[in-house]
């Protein structure tokens, strides 16, 4: 059914694809993830080509992003966490050109489907972890350990800290794909409202005014909530690599 | 387009909407961690259902950490502070200046 809100999170396998027993077919969300990557790169490649002291509109805009997810980064993480700024950047620019393609429609989003924000936050938190133990040691530990703990709560609340430390690429990933998730599924279930109360003559062509006002308005929602997301994304990556540089706080 | 209309945005999202999912994946994310982490110790450890009843028990608990940290709260030990307490302790690192932490500098 044309109205199935659901419906547009149906993964289709474009090329199957199987390896050893693992299923590894070439579907619509892979498809999207590498146009995402394409337009990203091809852009940026494209709008910087020119290198012109005076920037043109295009260059300007590769230049602000630039400068937007570096003074992110700065803040969340001191100038030594510019050494991960091209990750950074590229989860920023990917989460959010996959959010802005999902508002076209008939495309995928990508970003609806959990397993791909988790591997996205997974990538985050391994970074987090790996890097916080090659720099700091077993110093990175002492994350867990607030200061000023009285000696006898310092296990109860290094476990605590312990549990809030790894339901950090939970949270990160359910977010996102909830947020995405809700968002798309929202602005399907009132334009289909439109569609099937104008189905039912002149009365219900009048109150089918009532659900597209809200679409638009939702259409509009949807776009700040695509920016927001990559925007929330990356400010806590930058605020758990700071955890990794500076683990004592 | 839409990411140069918005780079302006304050910090925090304004949207009750958007508060809401953020509070509640929080909160659920520690709660589902401290149960999975119970019930994979008790797997291990056969000390069935101790394991899960005190984890998710704090589960709770860092849920409702995560929440105040992130409404903030509670002061974030982890996104603040970093800069204010190093300077009293000693040792910044050596290869940064001091101006660089200041949160106020544009860098520009």
């Amino acid at each position: 059914m044309s109205n199935d809100p659901i419906h547009q999170f149906h993964l289709n396998k474009l090329i199957p694809l199987e390896i050893g027993g693992v299923d590894i077919s070439f579907t619509n969300s892979s498809l999207f993830m590498v146009v995402t990557v394409a337009a990203t790169a091809g852009f940026l490649i494209w709008a910087t080509s020119g290198r012109g002291l005076i920037p043109t509109r295009l260059q300007s805009l590769a230049e602000m992003s630039y400068e937007f997810v570096a003074s992110m980064l700065r803040d969340g993480a001191g100038s030594e966490g510019m050494k991960f700024f091209p990750f950074v950047f590229s989860l920023f620019m990917f989460v959010l050109v996959a959010n802005l393609f999902g508002m076209f429609p008939y495309f995928f989003t990508v970003t609806s489907h959990i397993i791909v924000t988790f591997a996205l936050a997974m990538l985050v938190i391994g970074t987090v972890v790996f890097y916080g133990f090659y720099k700091n040691g077993l110093g990175f530990l002492k994350l867990f350990v607030p200061d000023g703990v009285p000696g006898l709560l310092v296990p109860l609340v290094v476990l605590i800290e312990v549990i809030s430390f790894l339901s950090r690429p939970i949270s990160l990933s359910v977010r996102l794909f909830a947020n995405m998730l809700a968002g798309h599924i929202t602005l399907k279930v009132f334009a289909g409202f439109v569609a099937s109360l104008s189905a039912m003559g002149a009365i219900g062509i009048g109150g089918a005014i009532l659900p597209l006002a809200m679409t638009v308005g939702l259409t509009a929602l949807e776009f700040l909530v695509a920016f927001l997301q990559a925007y929330v994304f990356a400010v806590l990556t930058c605020m758990y690599l700071n955890d990794a540089l500076h683990p004592s706080h | 387009m839409k990411d140069r209309a918005n780079a302006g945005q304050p910090k925090q999202d304004k949207s009750g909407f958007g508060a809401a999912l953020r509070l509640s994946s929080e909160f659920i994310s520690a709660i589902l961690v401290g149960a999975g982490l119970g019930y994979f110790l008790d797997r291990l450890a056969g000390t069935t259902p101790w394991g899960m009843i005190i984890l998710l028990l704090l589960g709770f608990v860092a849920g409702v950490i995560n929440v105040l940290r992130s409404s903030g709260q509670v002061a974030n030990p982890y996104d603040q502070g970093w800069a204010q307490g190093k300077k009293e302790k000693a040792t910044p690192p050596p290869s940064v200046p001091d101006d660089l932490y200041d949160d106020e500098d544009d860098d520009r």
